[in-house]
């Protein structure tokens, strides 16, 4: 039985305890607080990289790895044998599938840009990614303006850029949102023309190229055709590796030719037999790769990923951030325990009180509900306080980790698990406390009064 | 005292002391595996760079121009930098110790390389001139410095003609042991170099991994002339603020068709690369202190709770004839009991969770001394927090007895 009048009752009765309790409450609360605060902001971290910006691509989304060394070697690049990165070579190749319905091989740069707006100095803190057309439509940027560079730019390069409302803004001056297509860019001394200006894009963590940093605190801001990249003179930035020490990187163009990984591959394959048939075209690439003398090591083989999976092939989380969260856990353990001796404590103080209702007709159950109630309304303040003082636990995470500070905030669903968590946890702590208070013989204590 | 009676009246009412335990237990365990993590953060903020560190100041250049002799515009920018007021030395190299990027590979006793026997590490490779060495303040234990006309230069990542190499101690003492080095032959890319010198401590540029890893460094006699470079200036530690304050408007003013960005103090870059090591010191320094202020506090509060709820039989015992002194006492040996009980308990726990940090995230073991300090901490506490409400229950009147509430 525990009808609404009982439920305000109770409740009722529980913030009459609160109030004359100040010391002991506020003990509760505190430590309901302190547990919820650190174990969420932890939380809330972990949930913020562990996020997969793909979203409902995730799935048809596919990075593309090769076993494409030689030197009969067992294994080269992660543990697996299979190297992150690919060649130049095998990108260019895997280009000429048919089989993914989109799909680009890519690449970041630096570049210095130069700004139109006079005394503004040139940059070279924008990314630039190379990379083909698909690259738009496959990851989804929001075109503010213009349009991805004509298919044909994709085999007859032509100098024209994609760039951000960040780069629109330092180039031409304004708040990055005017229509500056047609207009030219600067690029280590190079023209290119605008085709289209896009939403910033920064998802985090950049699942696409996840070398150097899953969380890098520059964006890519540029993008200009993957067709260019011959006639490139600047330098990639991220990881250049290569297995073969006979190699010779003496120039960029040296480095097209070479046997080093440093680009990255990523296919667009909506459904099963698309999968399928990637994997089997893969397999025939590799052979075919074999037979002309390269990919000689003892495992060659192609292989493919969806997001979700290359996120955590590419262990994304850092260990740092997995300790904290299972100690973040462990301090909410100990908040409990001691909030279950202090509930204990403030019951059974009152024992005489429970006594006089168990005597004056309230069953057991009753004095439990009534308990309960207090630990919840108890548990609700601490998870409110809990919460707000996360949000300064995340303030602080920000301050602490630049490459996190775009992502540590609270969202609507870290605030439902830190309400359903307190309640929870508060719950828990509460039962014992209640069944030792509504165990107490009426009898005892109508005695000593 | 006799421990007997406070061992039987515990027993009676078990469900708080098993919580202070539990909670003592647990807090010891978190916070023993705190300090454990802490301190090694800690050594591995501290290991040394093999730099005159309050004498460095680093630059990364990036060419955005088209016509520029690299070469030329290298000259000009060292002959400006060696007239400024307390420069000792500038060079130019592809990367400087703790800066985070750079280049690496895989250093090899003997052929062939694709034999991981004869090649045990992969080594933080340097490449510069003959300035390097002394730019950077890197002591020299054996052997000697590249001659100017040993140094090779290209264009392009081009270490690929030298055949000298300096070895760090660590790399020199790892392969080769007791012999001496110098004179030796290694194999870096697949082509022989002479060892011909050993420098006693040069930090890799990354600061991730190992101590034995971060050590092994190596020196090649390489220039490479092309769109991006880093510039190493050393100068009297009280020239380098105003150096790192003009640094980019000298520059630009000599060439402006290039970025001159992340000029940075060696303490700059400490700063940058060892940030989330920083962080994760700040994090679980704050949950100690946390996790002990809420430790202290339930602590306090169970005991003054028990002390509330014996008001009578304190009473007694005071009219009985024992002194104020005997339920102070009495009061801070059941705790000490209790807590040290939840001490053993923590022992167990914290070994527990350096196990599992071991198994699971490759953590070091964890000293016993982080262990027993944790527990003589929480000891500590514990004893401090249920002083007060011990001292209360000592000031109890005997008269208390005598009433029925």
């Amino acid at each position: 039985m525990f009808s609404h009048y009982m439920f305000a009752y109770y409740l009722k009765l529980g913030i009459k305890h609160i109030a004359e309790t100040p010391v002991l409450s506020l003990l509760i609360v505190t430590a309901i607080a302190l547990g919820i605060a650190v174990s969420m902001t932890m939380l809330s971290l972990y949930h913020a990289m562990a996020h997969n910006p793909a979203g409902d691509k995730s799935g048809q989304l596919f990075a593309v790895q090769l076993a494409a060394y030689g030197n009969d070697l067992e294994t080269w690049g992660e543990h697996d044998g299979l190297p992150l990165q690919l060649t130049h070579r095998d990108a260019m190749n895997l280009r000429d599938s048919e089989v993914p319905l989109r799909q680009s091989p890519m690449f970041r740069l630096g570049m210095t840009v130069e700004s139109r707006v006079a005394g503004t100095p040139p940059s070279a803190d924008f990314d630039v990614r190379v990379a083909d057309r698909d690259f738009f439509a496959m990851f989804g940027l929001d075109f503010l303006h213009g349009e991805p560079w004509r298919a044909e730019t994709d085999s007859d390069p032509a100098r024209v850029a994609v760039i951000s409302q960040r780069v629109n803004a330092r180039v031409f001056g304004g708040d990055g949102l005017a229509n500056n297509v047609g207009r030219t860019l600067l690029m280590n001394e190079t023209e290119f023309r605008v085709v289209g200006i896009v939403r910033d894009w920064h998802p985090l963590p950049r699942f696409y190229d996840l070398n150097t940093s899953a969380y890098p605190t520059t964006p890519d801001a540029i993008f200009i055709p993957y067709s260019l990249t011959p006639l490139l003179d600047s330098f990639p930035r991220g990881n250049i590796q290569g297995w073969n020490p006979e190699e010779h990187l003496n120039n960029f163009a040296h480095m097209l030719q070479a046997e080093v990984v440093w680009q990255q591959y990523w296919v667009e394959l909506p459904e099963a037999d698309s999968v399928t048939a990637y994997k089997n075209y893969l397999a025939a690439y590799v052979d075919q790769q074999r037979q002309l003398g390269r990919f000689q090591n003892q495992q060659p083989r192609g292989h493919i990923r969806d997001t979700q999976q290359w996120l955590n092939y590419n262990n994304v989380i850092e260990r740092d951030n997995r300790v904290m969260v299972g100690l973040s856990f462990m301090f909410l353990l100990v908040c409990l325990v001691n909030t279950v001796g202090l509930l204990l404590a403030r019951f059974l103080r009152r024992m005489h009180e429970a006594g006089v209702r168990r005597a004056l007709g309230a069953s057991k159950a009753q004095i439990f509900q009534q308990y309960i109630t207090e630990v919840v309304v108890l548990g609700a303040l601490g998870g409110l306080a809990g919460l707000v003082l996360s949000l300064g636990g995340l303030w602080s995470i920000r301050q602490l980790y630049e490459q996190y500070a775009p992502i540590a905030y609270l969202d609507t669903s870290m605030v439902a698990a830190a309400v359903a968590i307190s309640l929870l946890s508060s719950l828990l702590a509460g039962v014992y406390p209640a069944y030792r208070a509504c165990a107490a013989q009426p009898s005892l204590f109508l005695k000593a009064q | 005292m006799a421990i007997a009676p406070i061992v039987r009246s515990l027993l009676r009412s078990p469900a708080g002391a098993i919580l202070i335990t539990l909670q003592i237990a647990l807090t010891l365990a978190i916070v023993s595996n705190s300090m454990f993590i802490i301190q090694d953060r800690i050594t591995k903020m501290s290991r040394p760079s093999g730099m005159p560190e309050e004498q460095i100041l680093a630059a990364r250049i990036l060419y955005f121009g088209k016509n520029i002799d690299y070469a030329a515009q290298a000259d000009r920018d060292l002959q400006f930098l060696l007239r400024q007021p307390g420069v000792i030395n500038a060079t130019q190299t592809n990367s400087v110790p703790l800066g985070g990027s750079g280049s690496s590979s895989s250093l090899c006793r003997a052929q062939p390389s694709n034999d991981p026997d004869n090649c045990p590490y992969t080594v933080g490779v340097y490449m510069g001139g003959r300035h390097l060495l002394d730019t950077l303040g890197l002591k020299l234990v054996a052997g000697r410095n590249f001659l100017p006309e040993e140094v090779t230069v290209s264009d392009f990542t081009g270490a690929r003609a030298a055949r000298l190499i300096i070895l760090s101690q660590a790399v020199a003492d790892s392969y080769f042991a007791d012999q001496n080095a110098i004179g030796k032959t290694v194999y870096l890319g697949g082509r022989a170099h002479t060892v011909i010198g050993i420098v006693e401590r040069m930090q890799s540029p990354w600061v991730a991994g190992s101590e034995e890893q971060a050590a092994m460094t190596a020196l090649l006699p390489a220039i490479s002339h092309g769109f991006w470079t880093h510039l190493v200036i050393r100068a009297e530690a009280d020239s380098i603020a105003t150096l790192q304050r003009d640094l980019e408007r000298d520059l630009l003013q000599l060439n402006d068709r290039r970025v001159v960005n992340r000029i940075e103090t060696i303490d700059d870059m400490r700063q940058r690369v060892y940030a989330n090591d920083r962080a994760v010191l700040i994090i679980l320094l704050s949950v100690i202190v946390l996790l002990v202020l809420i430790t202290a506090l339930g602590t306090g509060g169970l005991v003054s709770f028990s002390v509330a709820r014996r008001q009578k039989q304190i009473g007694t015992r005071r009219a009985l004839g024992a002194r104020k002194i005997d339920i102070l006492g009495h009061f801070l040996l059941e705790n000490g009991l209790i807590s040290g009980a939840g001490a053993a308990l923590g022992c167990a726990l914290a070994i527990a969770l350096n196990q599992y940090l071991m198994n699971t995230y490759e953590l070091p073991r964890i000293g016993v001394e982080y262990i027993a300090a944790a527990a003589l901490l929480l000891l500590l506490i514990g004893q401090s927090a249920s002083y007060f409400p011990a001292l209360r229950a000592s000031g109890v009147s005997p008269a208390v007895a005598t009433r029925t509430v």
